[in-house]
């Protein structure tokens, strides 16, 4: 009974749009697989994150000009630029961050970086 | 109501074809058109030729087939290859899709006019249709992921 059940269905093949990363999702040797198309995103989250924490902090410096003597309008500007610089620190800091999660809990630096897939076998 | 309908196709479709199969004797070889040799399995089943059902053929209920446009469609001879051939499409209607909503999103972002919960309605259409792209598009490589964890062949179920 099941024999032809499974035999019916067929091969599903790869949707050529995947053709970029590669249709295997660990990769090839000439392709990167889902693990290209996460590190484009975070490359992509990075890059934005950065213009964005500029723009912040030249805001940030426009308030500190036409504050005058206002102590509030001081303290926001002050607000944003701290938090705009640490925002930046711990965006760009991830990684590393990542590594010491990884090393202290898997106790392999790569664990949390370079996931690895277990199988059955 | 209308999944029941489609479930009850899917169960139709799975479970019909497997009675106009033609049964035969064990050990028993029967020759296709194109020269491959199927044998009949040892449970009495005769595989079809090709790699899976033709439609064609399981619409007419095992009559043979004389629309040769149909019957020489390869590319739809088996739910695989249906899939197959309309799996490109989906990315591109999905593409499409996530272009309008983030249009929409946008607008209603501009048009919210300072009301927090209309500006929210935007930011979170635009972050359901952002997630949704991302998960299509992911689709084939997720089962794949689901194929290597569980060691089962979702994908090319017939080739085990």
């Amino acid at each position: 009974m099941w024999m032809p059940l499974f035999q019916i269905v067929g091969e599903i093949k790869p949707p050529k749009q995947l053709e970029k990363y590669g249709y295997n999702v660990i990769g090839t040797s000439s392709s990167t697989g889902l693990l290209g198309l996460v590190s484009n995103i975070i490359k992509m989250i990075m890059v934005v994150g950065g213009l964005w924490a500029f723009i912040n902090l030249i805001v940030a410096g426009l308030t500190y000009v036409t504050a005058g003597d206002n102590p509030d309008e001081i303290k926001k500007a002050n607000d944003k630029m701290t938090k705009s610089l640490i925002g930046l620190v711990i965006m760009f800091g991830s990684f590393t961050i990542a590594g010491i999660l990884g090393w202290i809990f898997y106790g392999d630096a790569t664990a949390l970086i370079n996931p690895k897939i277990y199988t059955p076998n | 109501m209308i999944n029941k309908i489609f479930l009850l196709l899917l169960i139709i479709y799975f479970i019909f074809p497997s009675f106009i199969y033609a049964h035969c004797s064990p050990g028993a070889t029967n020759v296709c058109s194109d020269g491959t040799v199927q044998s009949c399995t040892p449970s009495g089943f005769q595989p079809p030729c090709g790699s899976g059902i033709n439609i064609g053929a399981a619409f007419r209920l095992g009559e043979k087939n004389t629309d040769k446009s149909i019957n020489t469609a390869t590319h739809l001879n088996s739910v695989g290859n249906l899939i197959s051939t309309i799996l490109p499409n989906v990315f591109v209607i999905a593409g499409v899709i996530i272009f309008f909503f983030i249009i929409l999103g946008g607008f209603t972002m501009i048009t919210s006019a300072g009301n927090p919960e209309k500006q929210k309605e935007g930011s979170a259409m635009i972050t359901g249709a952002v997630m949704g792209f991302v998960i299509i598009f992911g689709a084939y490589w997720i089962v794949q992921l689901l194929e290597w964890i569980l060691g089962v062949s979702i994908l090319n179920p017939g080739g085990i």
